[in-house]
């Protein structure tokens, strides 16, 4: 009934102990409450006068209001802790989405992991915040007031107990029953409901095909079908609610009829019969509030075990059977000594500096592998292209040399940080990072260019931004560098969004590795022409390695990787590598079609008449 | 406060005024609603009963000397214990029902207006419908609930007041008017009051709630680059500061609930003690057993407290339902009839006439003409030729008209001046916006349905048999994915775990273009969102089973152009 892993959280525990402190005062302010007004109508039925019943009314209204008072303060310290768990699992999982470089919301997508850690979280702390009064009340109150109830007349205790346990029976198996419907329905519901965004969605299709106006029918239809079903589950799922009611109330109401008999013969007094008659409900109260929220609470429970999953998993991915990786103990043993080439000290060994190098490193993710034993040296100041086919491995180990992920088997080492983990960090202050599409953030522009550099003055930003082309963009914006960009701001267009990323990297001096993904990938040829000035500028006295599959660019570096399914089959001047390289890449631009260019205003064609064209 | 409040009456009057989706609903189906509103009033006034019956049994019981006496008392007792969960029962059943009839009327509605949007032309119906389309499932939820869960329990407590109210009027008019004070105070100036206070904070709440989603799904997407910038706690308190303006703002709405919750219980229980007084003023003068109404009276106003107690809550939750309405009111509703529509346009080729597609002095713009400078327009006095067969890539720079064109072509725009036809025929005619039978158009990601294989392919053609799609899935490549499928053409395309990979996906979409059998396929960036290596095969693929057809294609792939007949590069 009490889901135990809430007593994992910090505090969750003291907050229990004093919801159910409270739920025993309430408890007592209860039964003040149904004594002093059985008193008080005792002493007027008798024909006192309205005096001697002034004082059990006054107690009456205030234990009322006490009992009143205590359920907020329950609430209140719930809430309070329900807050701070909420708080801790999300800053769990946003630090997770930190530290994984986004990988843990790209399963279900940043939009489902952006819900779950702000809607689920929330979910989670309604739930604490029910369930923790709930079933505080439950033993702490309802109990005591039984036992009140018993001790006043045994027949309605007797009466009121038999009802508890078949309740409570009843509860569990009709819960079960009602949360397997309910999941039943609410599947049925999304679907069908999910009919209807579904045709509102595809309409342009429709309309495409002239099939909208049969369609319009089949969601009259779909809907009916929903509604029929709907109320075929609610049926059995409010089943369990009606129960509970029935059985409270006739409890209630078998109380009274057996009070009546017992007061004709005599064996209970007035008082003590009317007493039990107003502390019926309420003793009956907790269990029909934990009945009545238990539904409220389900999502709450999922909403938990998702949230805990995303916290403790995430494990690092072992190598997959059957790549060439190294063996996971390699950091240890013999091969330490002529690793030690990557501790700064042993830099200076050899004229040409190494900023980085790539030891044997394989990669897997989800059980496939994608890069086995690629080992490769980046001298300081070298532009390096990773050529290939879609699917070689161009993204993942540029994200790799990133530091943004860590290789299943090998390593990789940069003589000013060393090799392992902790140097991920300290490499990555180093390194910028170019993407196919640009992550635009929800800020303004300055914001955005200063994000790896935030103590940036304006006067930089804005000349990182002119180095990238965006000067014309920035002199445009009535707000400046204040304009918010990004979601909920103003669009920005897929090649101004690679030109801001670039900006970034421009905007930091310290960050002297330079990494590009296909940074013209997603924008289309025109696009690429206008970046292609800032891109170079960025390169300019960088260190550069640059996944790409345009010929033209790779006049710009002066070493060629080629990677084939997770490994390097080639690597050196592009000059000595031309004869492999017209497979890998793709023709330049619009060369190998004949394209006629057309201009939309004032082109002139042959028409039906004059005939054969083109 | 005051002024909160008044501004808060004053955003729901207008709301409701100017509301063309949530009042009408309110008198359709009568029946249902009447019948579960009887019954929720019915079970209120049982809980009374009972409580009343109850109250009225034990105390009479204390002063007779045999139960039998008081056998009307008894059968009500149990009458009331029995009706009144079944009541409570049927009236659940009967308002869900009601709700569910209604938002079916509603839905039906929505989609009649979102298909006019959308005939209208493609334009209006990205600009005015995108927006509100992603909360119309939500918000259809919204007024669900504020049926079910605002105004249904207010009218029935409105309800039971009455019965109530009627009851001690029997006994004594100014003690009912007495009541009739309490109950306007706690049922109506109190549930305005909070809705007042705490609606505009919970709406509040929802807004940052919502700029917290949006907030964290932008940085989930830009998580790599956070991580290289190394600042993690920065990254962290983006959240946090959001988090703590809502944790504030619900801190004072909890104050509020509580104070209001306090005060409402000190005025019910003064009303119980009230009834006792006057209860012992009216009967006890009579004797102990005339007393016993004194008893019925003090405790059968109980329940009706109960139920007005959860009705300040309730009016604080409509406030979170308004954007809701305001929003589905934004929807601009088209005038004109959804059924007026039909499809038209040509429906058969002139044999003698050798091209597809032909645009001659073509002049369009978008927007109103009137106001449109000559210079704006998209297309100005512009010719192309497309011979019958043949297949056409083009290119250009966003913006640069590409899907101005296909639109034209397709029939969905008409031109200001000149003329498009389609194999010798007017493509459109002013103000329509046929559906040719002559094109089959594929848009930039075409939409796939949340439905079976089969539904899904006879978008297409309605009157395709087995044998059909199939063969038009094979022309696809998609054969293999047919046979693997486990329930065939009746496999759920988006469920029981079968998805479509990009591809995939596209191939569906040129198995719809394949089936309605049209002379000419046009395709507007087809292929988007695809890989290198799949745009090839799928490009492959259109130009195979399309081989006997005309094919216009917008793409930005520049790397299969070489199998096309004939490329333009549009330059405005």
């Amino acid at each position: 009934m009490f889901d135990g892993r809430l007593l994992g959280f910090s505090g969750v525990r003291a907050a229990l102990a004093l919801c159910c402190l409270l739920a025993l005062a309430m408890a007592a302010a209860c039964f003040g409450q149904s004594a002093a007004l059985a008193s008080a109508l005792d002493a007027l039925r008798a024909g006192s006068p309205a005096d001697a019943a002034a004082l059990p009314l006054a107690t009456f209204v205030g234990c009322l209001v006490v009992v009143r008072a205590l359920g907020c303060l329950q609430d209140r310290v719930a809430d309070a802790r329900a807050w701070a768990v909420a708080d801790e699992l999300r800053d769990c999982l946003v630090g997770k989405l930190f530290d994984s470089a986004g990988r843990v919301s790209a399963r279900q997508g940043a939009g489902a992991f952006a819900s779950l850690a702000v809607e689920g979280c929330s979910q989670v702390r309604t739930y604490l915040r029910l369930t923790l009064p709930r079933a505080a009340n439950l033993a702490f109150q309802m109990v005591p007031l039984l036992l009140c109830v018993t001790a006043l007349d045994w027949v309605s205790g007797v009466i009121v107990a038999a009802v508890v346990p078949v309740m409570v029976f009843y509860l569990a198996l009709l819960g079960k029953q009602a949360k397997a419907s309910a999941v039943e329905q609410l599947s049925r519901g999304s679907y069908l409901s999910g009919h209807f965004l579904d045709s509102v969605h595809g309409l342009p299709t429709l309309v495409a095909f002239g099939r909208d106006g049969e369609w319009g029918a089949s969601v009259r239809r779909a809907s009916e079908r929903f509604r029929e079903a709907t109320m075929a589950t609610l049926k059995v799922a409010t089943l369990s609610g009606a129960v509970l009611d029935l059985g409270c109330t006739l409890a209630g109401a078998a109380v009274a009829v057996m009070l009546g008999f017992r007061l004709v013969d005599g064996s209970v007094s007035f008082l003590g019969a009317f007493t039990v008659l107003l502390l019926v409900p309420l003793a009956l109260a907790p269990l029909r509030a934990f009945a009545s929220d238990f539904h409220a609470t389900l999502d709450g429970r999922e909403s938990l075990t998702r949230v805990l999953e995303l916290v403790q998993g995430l494990p690092k991915e072992p190598c997959g059977v059957g790549d060439g990786g190294l063996p996971e103990d390699a950091e240890s043993g013999p091969r330490e000594a002529s690793l030690r080439g990557c501790a700064p000290s042993a830099a200076s060994a050899g004229s040409a500096e190494t900023m980085l190098r790539c030891e044997g490193a394989a990669f897997s993710r989800d059980g496939a592998p994608i890069l086995s034993d690629v080992s490769l040296l980046v001298p300081r100041g070298s532009k390096m292209a990773l050529v290939g086919r879609s699917g070689a491995g161009k993204s993942t180990l540029l994200s790799l040399m990133a530091g943004m992920e860590e290789p299943c088997a090998g390593r990789l080492c940069s003589p000013a940080g060393g090799c392992g983990r902790l140097a991920q960090a300290r490499w990555r202050d180093r390194v910028s990072f170019v993407p196919q599409n640009a992550a635009v953030l929800a800020a303004s522009i300055r914001d955005n260019v200063a994000l790896y550099r935030p103590c940036a003055s304006d006067g930089q930003v804005r000349r990182a931004l002119e180095q990238v082309g965006l000067g014309d963009l920035l002199d445009g914006l009535p707000d400046g560098l204040d304009t918010v960009v990004g979601r909920g701001g103003r669009a920005l267009s897929g090649g101004q969004a690679q030109r801001l990323a670039l900006a970034r990297a421009l905007v930091d001096p310290d960050r002297d590795v330079l990494f590009l993904d296909e940074p013209t990938a997603s924008v289309d040829l025109w696009t690429e022409a206008e970046m292609a000035p800032a891109l170079l500028r960025a390169m300019e006295g960088r260190t550069v390695v640059m996944a790409t599959h345009r010929l033209s660019w790779l006049e710009h570096f002066d070493q060629v990787v080629v990677l084939e399914a997770g490994r390097v089959v080639a690597q050196g001047t592009p000059g000595s590598l031309a004869g492999i390289l017209g497979g890998v890449c793709a023709p330049e631009g619009l060369a190998g079609a004949a394209a006629e260019h057309l201009s939309l205003r004032g082109a002139l064609e042959g028409r039906c008449g004059d005939g054969r064209q083109a | 406060m005051a002024g909160r409040r008044r501004e808060g009456r004053a955003r729901w009057s207008s709301t409701l005024r100017a509301d063309r989706w949530v009042v009408p609903y309110l008198g359709r189906y009568g029946k249902v609603m009447l019948a579960a509103l009887a019954l929720g009033v019915a079970g209120s006034a049982f809980a009374m009963g009972l409580m009343f019956t109850s109250g009225y049994l034990v105390s009479a019981s204390a002063l007779v000397a045999s139960i039998i006496v008081l056998h009307v008392p008894l059968a009500c007792v149990q009458l009331f214990g029995v009706g009144k969960p079944l009541l409570g029962y049927g009236e659940r059943l009967a308002s869900h029902d009601w709700v569910l009839r209604m938002t079916s009327s509603l839905r039906t509605r929505l989609f009649g207006a979102y298909r006019m949007l959308c005939r209208q032309g493609t334009g209006r119906f990205d600009a005015a419908a995108r927006e509100a389309m992603g909360f119309l499932g939500e918000d259809v939820a919204h007024i669900q609930n504020l049926y079910l869960r605002c105004v249904f329990p207010m009218v029935v407590a409105w309800g039971a007041s009455l019965v109530a109210l009627f009851a001690i009027g029997i006994v004594s008019v100014p003690f009912s008017l007495l009541m009739l004070v309490e109950i306007l105070v706690t049922a109506v100036v109190v549930p305005l009051w909070s809705a007042a206070v705490n609606g505009a904070r919970i709406e509040r709440q929802r807004a940052l709630r919502r700029e917290r989603l949006e907030l964290l799904a932008d940085d989930a997407s830009a998580a790599a680059d956070w991580l290289l910038s190394g600042r993690r706690d920065d990254f962290l308190a983006r959240q946090q500061a959001l988090s703590g303006q809502e944790r504030a703002l619900e801190r004072a709405r909890n104050r509020f609930d509580y104070g209001r919750d306090i005060a409402q219980a000190a005025l019910f229980a003064l009303a119980v003690a009230a009834a006792a007084l006057w209860g012992a003023a009216v009967f006890a003068p009579a004797g102990a057993f005339e007393a016993s109404w004194m008893c019925a009276f003090a405790i059968g106003l109980m329940p009706l407290f109960d139920a007005i107690a959860l009705l300040g809550p309730a009016a604080e939750e409509a406030g979170s339902h308004r954007d809701a309405i305001l929003r589905l009111n934004r929807l601009a509703e088209p005038d004109g009839r959804c059924g007026g529509l039909r499809a038209s346009g040509p429906s058969t080729p002139d044999p003698s006439c050798p091209l597809a597609v032909e645009f001659r002095d073509v002049t369009f713009g978008y927007g109103d003409a009137s106001k449109r400078a000559r210079g704006t327009a998209v297309m100005d006095g512009f010719s192309l030729a497309i011979p019958v067969g043949q297949k056409v890539a083009v290119l250009g720079r966003s913006g640069a008209g590409k899907s101005t064109l296909v639109a034209l072509a397709a029939g969905r725009l008409h031109p200001q001046a000149g003329e498009v036809r389609l194999f010798g025929r007017p493509a459109s005619r002013p103000g329509e916006t046929p559906a040719s039978e002559l094109v089959a158009f594929v848009q930039q990601d075409a939409y796939l349905f949340n439905l079976t294989l089969r539904e899904n392919l006879l978008v297409g053609d309605a009157e395709a048999g087995d044998e059909a799609l199939e063969a038009a899935l094979r022309a696809v490549g998609l054969g293999e994915l047919l046979a693997a499928m486990p329930r065939g053409l009746d496999t759920p395309l988006l469920e029981g775990g079968i998805r479509l990979s990009g591809g995939e996906r596209t191939r569906v979409a040129l198995a719809r273009a394949y089936l309605r059998k049209s002379p000419l396929v046009l395709l507007d960036e087809p292929f988007a969102a695809l890989d290198e290596r799949t745009q090839e095969a799928v490009t492959r693929t259109l130009l195979e089973a399309f081989a006997d057809r005309t094919v216009v294609v917008v793409t930005h792939d520049e790397r299969n152009l070489g199998r096309f007949d004939r490329v333009l590069v549009l330059e405005p």
